[in-house]
């Protein structure tokens, strides 16, 4: 009897813990009048804006100080600061600030975000360092719910040795030429691609956005935020050519491989292209990595047809429940946005800012990165943010199968729809 | 033994606490929510089996379902034989058995993430340790992807925990180590070989361990996640996908919390019936002696 | 028939050699490769490093906080186990040895509660941890690491005491002692091999854990190891040389946790086995 007791008492409280949510937790002002806004962030250890990170939220707190606090959560792993946020979400206790590292989390957490529109049209200075498209990205149903703050710029880079070595004279402008060039890296004894098939084979993935988005309606494929049908000519003309360049065109360990393996391949030149943002450039001159000069002989060429990777990026977003706390955020959020801090993000970690800025002292393929982006003909957006996570972890397991001829790209176009439903 | 309820209520209460505040909110939660539809995002309502019915219909499942009952059913038999037969043979103490049985533990010691990053590089294409040896022994060129080709990533994929038995060794050890010793004595004596003792003697004994090794190992296969998500992730296509592991993908990249709750309760149902049926046979609910 | 005897010997031998070979290979691997540069290791995953230094490490210390956590970790592993071991000893020694009603429910409920994946667990513990204000202190993750395979340990120490004979208890009880009296100075002491065996699977899940470390805690002074091991690799950026290093400075108390513990079960077998 008594046990039986015991078991219902427990039941009514866990029941009521559930009800009443969690509640009362520690108030936001710690000690003299200073609010204190939680921060979790994945930028830290090799993470690539670390650095830019730590300097911004040191020099936030010294200039607030006896305002506003910023405490600093660090979150290593990208995948582990999504699962994170999804579980704090459902447990409806989200941090006061949150970015992302180009996963898309507005769309599935939006009534829990700030609406960030009248804040943005009461500060003008602030509004105008933000880029059309990069708001554009951030916006649903004519509300602001994050601040761009960084530009999705991807071109691919190349070794000009080995192009030389090759005897390709200049970038091909058709992916009939970049093949026919392939062919000739391949006679001349060099593996042309890097490609990757692990975590979301992003390597591979900008490649095959990059030919989808080679026409009129590819572009406009690309730029659709969460498309439920690849059933279409220009994805499955995409995969044949993914399916050829796993094929013929890339190294053995490129199926399995993970990022890390086809980043390796190119430093090491045993590859000439690979498809990857600025932020990779700093590697280049890190001789840890790579040979003395490496990076004097690599430059950035727009994708065949002139298409690049150029858009916004989804930026730092607020979910503060009080006045006071969405105050501070919004401080922070500011000045972590601020053409000041954009700036420092450039040069720092080479990611290209949302706003326009022409004075930084950054490395060339940078600035022919952004050079090549603002003269693109096509425009597209990357397939991490636009389309489903599903989707996205679904050509991981897809990959495998094109590359060993398993499927068709018919096939291939028809599981991406699969797991977009 | 019939007990005072008093003594029971003392045995039992620090274990059923534990048990009631770590895991009686998310068993109720988890199988209240998988009649609703829950997605991070959208509005929570009721929808009866729903989510079962699709959980049935949906192809990943019945691939997921297959390959677990597979893995569990190798898992209990060939696993548990090669860390019993290991302990066996390490039972009679022989110069450097300590050693061998820390040695025997390393697999489990090391980061799942780091014997991950191994078995990649053993089973990869070109450069890969098993394809290497292959080609010393066979004079030709070996290259197979064994991990990311559909026919061969299934058994490569297992390869990383079925042999691997350290911690069913170390169990089997340690109740065999506590037979005791004159009983063996006596049996040698006899005039028995080392095989009749062991198959006769040893072994029953330690039918109750046997019973439990069973069990972690069956148990071990309905959890195992980590090493395949982190080297085929499921693939290629669903090749490697389990049970686990899609419970993972619809809850945290689908956001399909419902539905991923009431694959979950599919799993515990299969998992305690798994477990019963283990205990069952091998009598594991009273005393021998 | 010695013939035979002898062709089991040398098949004795292959087997332990191939399993040597199989649990010694990964452990090595991890330790040569925190020596090796990030390009040594992509390039050639198996030739030994061109030179030993210690940069990795520094680099490692560097970049995370790994001091820290692992005092953070060797703290809630251990007293975690000990709670853990404690209270599921009782409820196992009960299942053991007595008979009631609601015996077999009993065991399957809380059978279950390993089979629940860590998706249904995170939020619900999430929101309890933060009702009894618990979350981000050592004192939750205790708790639940305390639960973690909470069955295994139940029925490994179950399978422990049916292995005592019933007649120990018997003898007590009519010298007078009573259940808890028999429990903990007759049978604990007896069974110290089992319990020895199950505390060292309960440390290593939980020394092991990431997910709940992750969720249930925010600030560095609560933060566990594996965290620690999670710095070195992010979608663009990787440093290996510098996340082997780590891993092979958290492996090496497991393994002496693992020698200590099992040094128990030789020392309890030198003690005394129990006469059936």
């Amino acid at each position: 009897m008594k046990k039986k007791v015991v078991a219902v008492v427990c039941v009514l409280s866990m029941s009521m813990s559930l009800a009443a949510g969690c509640g009362n937790k520690e108030e936001g002002a710690g000690g003299n009048g200073v609010v204190e806004i939680s921060f979790p962030t994945f930028m830290c250890g090799t993470a690539s804006q670390t650095e830019w990170v730590k300097e911004r939220v040191e020099a936030f707190n010294e200039e607030y100080k006896d305002q506003y606090k910023v405490v600093m959560e660090e979150i290593p792993g990208d995948q582990n600061y999504i699962d994170k946020m999804k579980v704090l979400y459902s447990a409806d206790d989200l941090p006061d600030v949150i970015v992302t590292g180009g996963y898309n989390l507005i769309d599935s957490m939006q009534d829990k975000l700030v609406d960030l529109t009248p804040y943005v049209e009461e500060d003008p200075e602030w509004a105008g360092f933000m880029s059309d498209v990069g708001k554009n990205v951030n916006t649903r149903d004519g509300k602001l719910y994050a601040i761009p703050y960084i530009r999705q710029t991807i071109g691919y880079f190349y070794n000009t040795e080995l192009f030389e070595e090759a005897g390709i004279e200049q970038v091909p402008e058709t992916w009939d030429e970049f093949f026919e060039d392939c062919d000739k890296l391949l006679a001349a004894g060099i593996t042309p691609v890097s490609m990757d098939t692990a975590e979301s084979g992003w390597v591979t993935s900008l490649m095959l956005g990059a030919m989808i988005g080679d026409s009129d309606t590819g572009e406009e494929f690309m730029n659709t935020n969460q498309p439920d049908d690849y059933n279409n000519d220009e994805v499955v003309k995409a995969a044949g050519m993914i399916q050829e360049m796993f094929q013929k065109y890339t190294t053995a360990d490129a199926v399995g491989g993970a990022y890390a393996e086809a980043a390796n391949n190119f430093f090491n030149e045993k590859t000439a292209i690979i498809a990857n943002g600025p932020w990779m450039v700093s590697k280049f001159y890190d001789t840890s990595v790579v040979s003395e000069d490496f990076g004097d002989r690599v430059a950035v060429a727009t994708f065949p047809g002139n298409v690049m990777y150029n858009s916004g990026q989804i930026g730092w977003s607020i979910a503060s429940k009080t006045e006071e706390k969405i105050e501070a955020s919004l401080a922070f959020v500011k000045f972590m946005t601020s053409e000041e801090s954009q700036k420092l993000d450039l040069e720092m970690c080479s990611v290209i800012p949302d706003c326009v800025i022409t004075d930084a002292d950054v490395y060339s393929q940078v600035q022919d990165t952004i050079n090549l982006a603002d003269s693109a003909s096509r425009s597209i957006n990357d397939f991490q943010s636009l389309w489903h996570a599903t989707v996205v972890d679904e050509i991981s397991v897809q990959y495998p199968l094109l590359a060993d001829g398993s499927i068709t790209p018919e096939e291939f176009a028809q599981a991406l729809t699969d797991a977009a439903q | 033994m019939k007990p005072k309820k008093r003594t029971l209520i003392v045995f039992l209460t620090p274990c059923v606490f534990l048990f009631l505040f770590v895991y009686l909110f998310p068993l109720i939660m988890v199988i209240v929510t998988s009649f609703f539809n829950w997605r991070i995002g959208e509005n929570v309502f009721f929808v009866g089996l729903a989510n079962y019915m699709k959980g049935v219909a949906d192809p990943n499942v019945q691939a997921a379902c297959w390959h677990t009952m597979i893995w569990v059913i190798l898992q209990s038999t060939i696993h548990v034989l090669l860390g019993t037969v290991l302990a066996l043979i390490l039972l009679p103490r022989f110069k450097g058995w300590k050693i061998f049985r820390t040695v025997c533990m390393l697999p489990n010691v090391i980061s799942t993430a780091a014997l991950a990053m191994v078995l990649l590089n053993v089973f990869k294409t070109d450069s890969g340790l098993l394809n290497e040896i292959l080609r010393l022994f066979t004079g030709s060129k070996v290259d197979i992807n064994w991990y990311f080709n559909a026919d061969t990533a299934f058994f490569s994929v297992m390869a990383g925990w079925l042999l691997y038995p350290g911690m069913i060794t170390i169990l089997m050890l340690a109740a065999m180590q506590s037979v005791p010793e004159d009983i063996l004595e006596a049996a040698k004596l006899d005039g028995a070989t080392s095989w009749q003792i062991n198959t006769r003697i040893v072994l029953p004994m330690v039918r109750n361990t046997l019973g439990t090794s069973v069990i972690v190992a069956a148990t071990s296969m309905l959890k195992e996640f980590e090493l395949i998500y982190l080297t085929t992730n499921g693939g290629p296509g669903n090749a490697t996908l389990n049970f686990p592991l899609y419970i993972y993908k619809t809850a945290f990249t689908e956001n399909n919390y419902g539905y991923s709750n009431a694959l979950s309760v599919m799993l515990i149902i299969i998992g305690v019936a798994i477990v019963m049926l283990i205990n069952k046979m091998f009598r594991m609910d009273q005393s021998d002696y | 028939m010695k013939a035979r005897k002898f062709i089991g010997r040398i098949l004795c031998v292959v087997f332990l050699a191939y399993t040597a070979a199989i649990c010694v290979g990964p452990f090595l691997w991890v330790i040569f490769s925190s020596f090796k540069s990030n390009k040594e290791i992509l390039d050639s995953a198996f030739s030994l490093p061109s030179s030993y230094s210690f940069d990795g490490y520094l680099r490692a210390l560097e970049m995370s906080p790994i001091f820290e956590f692992f005092g953070n970790s060797v703290f809630i592993a251990a007293v975690n186990t000990v709670i853990s071991i404690g209270a599921v000893s009782m409820a196992a020694y009960a299942l053991a040895r007595y008979e009631f009603r609601g015996k077999k429910i009993f065991t399957s409920l809380l059978s279950s509660s390993l089979l629940i994946p860590i998706s249904g667990l995170l939020m619900p513990l999430y929101l309890i941890m933060a009702r009894i204000n618990l979350l981000d202190t050592k004192m939750g993750l205790i708790i639940v690491y305390a639960a973690l395979g909470l069955p295994t340990s139940l029925f490994i120490l179950r399978s422990t005491f049916l292995n005592i004979p019933k007649e120990v208890d018997e003898a007590a009880a009519i010298d007078g002692a009573g259940p808890i009296y028999t429990f903990t100075r007759i049978i604990i002491p007896m069974s110290r091999s089992g319990l020895a065996t199950a505390a060292t699977l309960h440390f290593l899940t939980s020394w092991n854990e990431f997910m709940f470390a992750l969720v249930l805690t925010k600030s560095e002074t609560n933060r566990t190891l594996p965290l620690a091991l999670n710095y070195f690799s992010s979608q663009f950026s990787f440093d290996y040389t510098a996340m082997f290093a780590a891993i092979t400075l958290s492996v090496l108390p497991s393994i002496i946790v693992f020698i200590l513990l099992q040094e128990q079960i030789t020392s309890s077998m030198a003690a005394g086995s129990v006469k059936g």
